[in-house]
């Protein structure tokens, strides 16, 4: 089977978010826990071989590879119901066990001891496909393991696999309140770089709009960790769902991706899902049509990244919109839908070149039964995610200014002479936030020149 | 008669006459005469009547007013105030029968006559009666206006036909002569007296000679320039010599030969008829011999109604010659839409039994799908050189101007296709399953007369939706005809889409070929490699086998990408719903959804490239520039090939597909599953400008200019990449030189010389392209938009609006006319 995906889950956040997203997969493939299918799931129109593979006795095998550098959390997955779902040759703990501590020095560190082992296993795996088509990255930016080690693996697969697809589910710390981790801005900038520089396409799942969503939508007052996993696993099964179900369109991640993204830096996506609910409270059922749909998912309040509309006398637009409806949909319905949302003007575009909301069709699970007609998935590429990244710059500015915290980062090889990698990291992000807010004027078609000047200048 | 009655007839004639002796004599005869003319009571008794009027109660549902009637009239009867009561319940009866036939569009309805007996009696003398039974109720003081005397006139007639069936024609003129002997007896001295005076030799002469006449025999005696007739009787002798002729014109017209089982029946019903005049012939012949009992005059009466007959039967047959089937009964047909209540009562039996032999063809074609038609007078024909592809299109063709006018086009429709879907199943299906249709073939009548009767109606959709239910269920069960439109759906038109794009990935090389060298064999392999490892190998066995490549036309400049083609075999019935015409269909349809596809995997294999060389082209920022505009053109190209895609997905195929699946499950018979295909088909071909038409034709022009140009920045880029890759590879030694790690000294003017004289050229005619394409195709893209805008289908002017979501492109047309 052409086009297979194969899953990198690191770290605590990483291996979290794949456990949900598997289990979310299962479930919609009819798929047991144990890897066997179901008696139920008769109807074969799915494709399960994008993320599954068969063993010799027909069980499904996901394409996964579970790496940790402490035993916790894997061994939480290890001792649920899904224990017997992975390859138990593709979940890595390393055999020290100590972790990263939180610091994207040491997970970057032990990724490059590692890299024997880990590189096996993903070399086996994917030699295993007919033809692979890319990576997904499960993991937070804030840790150590999963940033650290993150951005080793990012590093590495692009050498390594000069072909493939790297798309990254990355997990955005909050940044509204003190955060746990105190050197999270640093782990963050440090990781931003090697996603704006090595991966193809990430989403952006921001801790702050997932717990705003899951209170207001949700009606809880402090979200579980599980709560804020199945919004996350929501939308990456939404988001391969066209992969997973063969249709005239978006049968591939590069047909999917390579419309959202006109250039190599911009490929920072936010997603909105729409209608949420949990799985105990009793939701009330709504109106569901094509067009409440789309209309809602324009709605900053159901985006999963908190993202200002306007910073530094910048307005900013979408770059891209596709919107993955799923369920019963009457075709003509969007058309409609489309025409009103331009009448109204509920969504502004860049002016540098041609924009539109793209709309795939979706087959539901015919498995999993909901309250809702329809529900529909947005990826989309907005300049107003660089206010994000400001937010974590600004963090770090502070941090970095008195040079607080860098003794753990000192001890290891990358900063022992000198703080250059931070500084090359802040640089890297500062371009990133530029281009995003280049890209809302119409002079982003000379951004090459511009950028010209300013190297020829350097 | 008794004789005071008499005296007071002649009291009342005095008075009538003014005292005038001469004529009261002659008065008084003819009151009697009339009084005792007993025509026009053709109930002897109030029994029969009053179970008529019962009847007529039931038949209208109306048993509630049954009820009160009976009522009524056994009050009436204790009463015995109305001595008339037989009269006035006749003209109750009467009334009732004109109400109720007021009340249907058509007028006459009468129960299917014996015989065509009857049509020529003795003339009734209704007018007369009528008159009596006035004169009958001024006696008892009852006073009625004349418009009930007029209705009622109109009425005893159609009570006359009404019980034709009751008294056959010769008991009848049996009891008219019997009657008239009464008569003859009872008035012996009066009618003796007045006719002697009349009569003389020369009238019976006249007569004579005229009861040949009227039987179309020459008659040289006979002669209207006679001098020595008086010009009253020439004038009735003309009219009794038009029967002759008239007779003579419909003797004709009977000894034509006729090829038509229609023409037979109706030639049948025409020589009833004369029959049954020459009985009229033969019992005034009878008559005559009875002195005084023939006059002219009295022969002028009774010959009224029959002369009328006569010219009625004469016009249509006229008008009926040389016509056949249901040619010849539009004709009777529309002879009996007609205000004459004679006229109708003609037409009846004439309409009866001309309907019978096309009844019979209706019954046996929906039945049993056998057309016996001697004389190709039904309105299905059939065409036996036809073969079993064709069948259901050509073989059997609806003769339209042999529909019967009575039958409507939807019903004739209705039987055609009935017919055509047994045939179907039959030789086509080879489904030899007799369907049990319990249903007694319609009743002649109820074709011509349906606002009367549903029966026909009934029978044809009951048998039209039994046969057609059946075949839908073989199409269905055993052809599986909606699994095949869905995998129609999945392989011709791309629904299976990770199958496409596999197989996209495989045949890439080979379709990049000139046409002329792409073979099939290649290609088949390929095809199977890619079912056997997509979703399409959980497909059934059945429609793998099925799916097939062709390859088109092959002209030289092609190349594989235009010729090749997924193909769909079909076989048995599906080939009657799949004809190789829709094949062709589908694969225009293929090739143009084929060549999108490329060009979207074109469009995502620049941008891969590019993204995966972005690294390396910033390594060398002399180029960042043009890289940067390499993205955006690659954007602007995916965008427009990605909204060109959405549309065909959701405006064309989409809602084409949801609307042709209602209208398959809507739909009962195979015209209509055709009509719905056809439909859905030609929708897709408009919707993808391959409809011919001629903005049509400029849009797919257009689109494959810019489809070339995608295909040339493709080419452009490779181009670049190459260029980058040779660069960076040259620069290897100078930076592990610079780096320390090399020995290999290089000199750094000779790298600045090679910069110069080989990167240089090459990124600066790479630039001057990308130039040239990317002006190009803004200029195509416009073009394109604007051509869209005059297109005449709508749904493809939403293309543009796809396109274009955002306005860019008119904003940069705006602009640059004005810079």
């Amino acid at each position: 089977m052409p086009s297979e995906i194969i899953t990198l889950q690191l770290g605590q956040c990483g291996n979290q978010i794949g456990m949900e997203f598997w289990r979310q997969l299962c479930a919609e493939h009819g798929i047991s826990p144990e890897g066997k299918l179901e008696s139920f799931a008769t109807e074969g129109s799915d494709r399960k071989d994008v993320f599954f593979y068969q063993a010799d006795d027909q069980h499904y095998i996901p394409r996964a590879v579970l790496l940790d550098l402490e035993p916790r959390v894997i061994d939480g997955i290890m001792k649920s119901p899904y224990k017997h779902l992975y390859n138990p040759e593709n979940v890595y703990i390393s055999k020290d066990g100590g972790g990263a501590g939180n610091n994207w020095a040491q997970g970057f560190y032990q990724g490059e001891k590692l890299y024997e082992e880990i590189f096996d296993i993903i070399d086996r795996e994917a030699d295993n496909g007919d033809s692979v088509e890319g990576f997904v990255l499960c993991h937070s930016i804030a840790g150590g393991t999963g940033s650290g080690m993150g951005s080793n693996i990012l590093e590495k697969l692009n050498d390594r696999f000069p072909k493939k697809l790297i798309q990254t589910y990355s997990v955005f710390p909050m940044t509204n309140e003190v955060a746990d981790v105190v050197v999270q801005p640093y782990n963050s900038v440090l990781t931003l770089k090697r996603l704006t520089e090595n991966a193809d396409c990430t989403v952006v799942l921001d801790n702050t709009a997932l717990n705003r969503i899951a209170t207001e939508r949700l009606k809880k007052t402090t979200p579980t960790l599980a709560e804020l996993n199945q919004l996350v696993s929501t939308i990456m099964s939404g988001s391969t769902s066209t992969l997973r179900y063969p249709g005239y369109m978006n049968n591939d991640l590069i047909s999917l991706i390579s419309s959202l993204i006109p250039t190599p830096r911009l490929h920072f996506l936010i997603s909105a899902y729409t209608p949420l609910t949990s799985d105990n409270t009793e939701s009330e059922v709504r109106k569901t049509t094509v067009l409440d749909v789309m209309r809602r998912l324009l709605q900053p309040k159901n985006v999963m990244v908190t993202t200002a509309a306007r910073d530094r006398n910048v307005t900013h637009c979408y770059v891209s919109i596709l919107n993955i409806i799923q369920g019963e949909v009457d075709p003509s319905e969007v058309h409609k839908s489309l025409m009103r949302i331009r009448e109204r003007k509920l969504a502004d575009f860049i002016p540098w070149g041609p924009a539109s909301i793209q709309v795939a069709l979706s087959k539901k699970s015919p498995y999993i039964t909901t309250q809702h007609r329809v529900s529909g998935l947005m990826l989309a590429n907005h300049t107003g995610i660089s206010s994000l990244f400001d937010r974590i710059c600004d963090h770090y500015d502070k941090l970095i200014k008195r040079e607080a915290f860098v003794e753990n980062f000192r001890r290891l090889p990358m900063f022992k002479d000198n703080l250059d990698e931070f500084y090359d990291s802040r640089e890297v992000v500062q371009q990133l936030m530029d281009e995003y807010r280049a890209a809302t004027t119409k002079d982003y078609v000379n951004f090459g020149n511009l950028q010209a000047g300013q190297t020829e200048q350097t | 008669m008794a004789g005071s009655q008499l005296a007071l007839i002649k009291n009342l004639c005095l008075c009538y006459c003014d005292n005038k002796p001469e004529i009261l004599d002659k008065t008084v005869n003819t009151v009697s005469h009339l009084l005792h003319s007993e025509h026009g009571n053709i109930y002897q008794d109030d029994i029969r009547l009053l179970d008529k009027i019962w009847k007529h109660f039931q038949k209208y549902g109306r048993n509630h007013e049954m009820l009160r009637f009976g009522q009524i009239y056994a009050r009436l009867n204790k009463l015995k105030v109305l001595k008339v009561r037989l009269e006035t319940l006749q003209f109750l009866y009467a009334l009732a029968d004109t109400a109720s036939t007021e009340h249907h569009y058509d007028s006459i309805s009468r129960p299917m006559p014996t015989s065509s007996a009857s049509s020529f009696d003795i003339p009734s003398f209704s007018l007369l009666s009528v008159q009596q039974g006035s004169s009958n109720t001024k006696e008892n003081g009852f006073s009625h206006n004349s418009s009930h005397i007029k209705s009622s006139t109109s009425l005893q007639k159609l009570l006359h036909y009404t019980n034709d069936d009751e008294n056959s024609l010769l008991s009848k003129t049996h009891l008219h002569s019997t009657i008239n002997n009464n008569n003859n007896n009872n008035n012996n001295n009066e009618i003796e007296h007045i006719s002697s005076l009349k009569r003389d030799n020369e009238e019976s002469r006249i007569l004579r000679e005229l009861l040949f006449g009227m039987q179309g025999i020459e008659t040289p005696r006979l002669s209207t320039n006679d001098t020595n007739i008086d010009r009253c009787t020439r004038s009735l002798i003309t009219r009794f010599l038009e029967c002759g002729w008239l007779y003579e014109k419909i003797r004709k017209i009977i000894n034509t030969p006729t090829t038509s089982l229609v023409g037979q029946a109706f030639i049948a019903n025409l020589s009833s008829e004369l029959r049954e005049y020459h009985r009229l012939i033969s019992v005034i012949e009878q008559q005559e011999n009875i002195p005084g009992m023939v006059s002219l005059k009295k022969l002028h009466v009774w010959m009224c109604t029959p002369i009328q007959r006569l010219k009625c039967l004469a016009a249509i047959a006229d008008s009926c010659q040389g016509k056949k089937g249901g040619q010849l009964l539009s004709i009777l047909y529309m002879h009996s839409q007609h205000g004459d209540s004679l006229q109708q009562s003609i037409l009846y039996p004439l309409l009866y039994n001309c309907t019978i032999p096309i009844r019979d063809m209706i019954v046996e074609w929906i039945c049993n799908g056998i057309i016996n038609d001697p004389y190709q007078e039904f309105f299905v024909s059939t065409d036996k050189m036809i073969s079993e592809e064709k069948l259901w299109y050509d073989k059997y063709t609806l003769r339209v101007p042999m529909i019967p006018s009575f039958i409507s086009m939807d019903q004739a429709k209705k039987i055609w296709i009935t017919g055509k879907s047994i045939n179907f199943l039959r030789v086509v299906c080879k489904d030899r399953t007799m369907l049990q249709i319990n249903k007694t073939p319609a009743s002649s009548q109820s074709l011509f007369q349906q606002q009367r009767s549903t029966e026909f109606q009934d029978m044809i959709i009951s048998i039209y939706n039994e046969t057609t239910r059946y075949l839908r269920s073989i199409l269905d069960d055993k052809y599986q005809m909606m699994d095949h439109f869905k995998a129609i759906k999945r392989y011709l038109l791309l629904g299976q889409g990770d199958f496409i794009k596999y197989l996209m990935d495989l045949m890439e090389n080979e379709l990049n070929k000139a046409a002329n060298q792409v073979f099939y064999h290649n290609l088949q392999s390929l095809m199977d490699a890619a079912i056997r490892v997509t979703n399409a190998q959980y497909e059934s066995e059945d429609i793998i086998k099925r799916l097939d490549l062709r390859l088109m036309y092959v002209s030289p400049s092609e190349l594989g990408w235009d010729v090749c083609c997924l193909d769909y075999k079909f076989d048995g019935p599906l080939r009657t719903i799949f004809t190789e015409e829709n094949s062709l269909r589908y694969m225009r349809i293929f090739n143009h959804l084929w060549r999108v596809k490329r060009m979207e995997y074109t469009t995502c294999g620049v941008w891969k490239q590019l993204m995966k060389s972005s690294r390396q082209f910033a390594s060398i920022p002399e180029i960042s520039d043009m890289i940067h505009v390499c993205f955006t053109m690659s954007n602007e190209m995916t965008k427009f090939v990605q909204g060109v895609n959405y549309y065909i997905m959701f405006e064309v195929l989409e809602c084409s597909w949801s609307d042709l699946l209602n209208k398959l499950m809507e739909a009962k018979d195979l015209e209509q599953i055709l009509e719905a295909h056809d439909d859905s088909l030609l929708k897709i071909l408009t919707r993808l400008h391959l409809d011919g038409h001629e903005t049509s034709q400029e849009l797919a022009k257009q689109l494959r200019c810019i489809f070339d140009l995608i295909l040339n920045f493709g080419s452009i880029i490779q181009r670049l990449i190459q260029c980058v890759e040779n660069e960076l590879q040259a620069r290897k030694p100078y930076q592990q030189q610079h780096y320390g790690t090399y020995t290999k000294t290089v000199e750094p003017d000779a790298e600045v010389r090679r910069f110069h004289t080989i990167l240089k050229p090459q990124l600066k005619t790479i630039k001057s392209d990308l130039h040239i394409v990317k002006k190009a195709f803004r200029d195509a893209v416009l073009k394109f938009l604007q051509q869209l805008k005059f297109h005449p289908d709508i749904t493809l002017r939403s293309l543009s609006f796809r396109l274009n979501f955002n306005e860019f492109y008119k904003v940069s047309s705006t602009s640059k006319s004005t810079s």
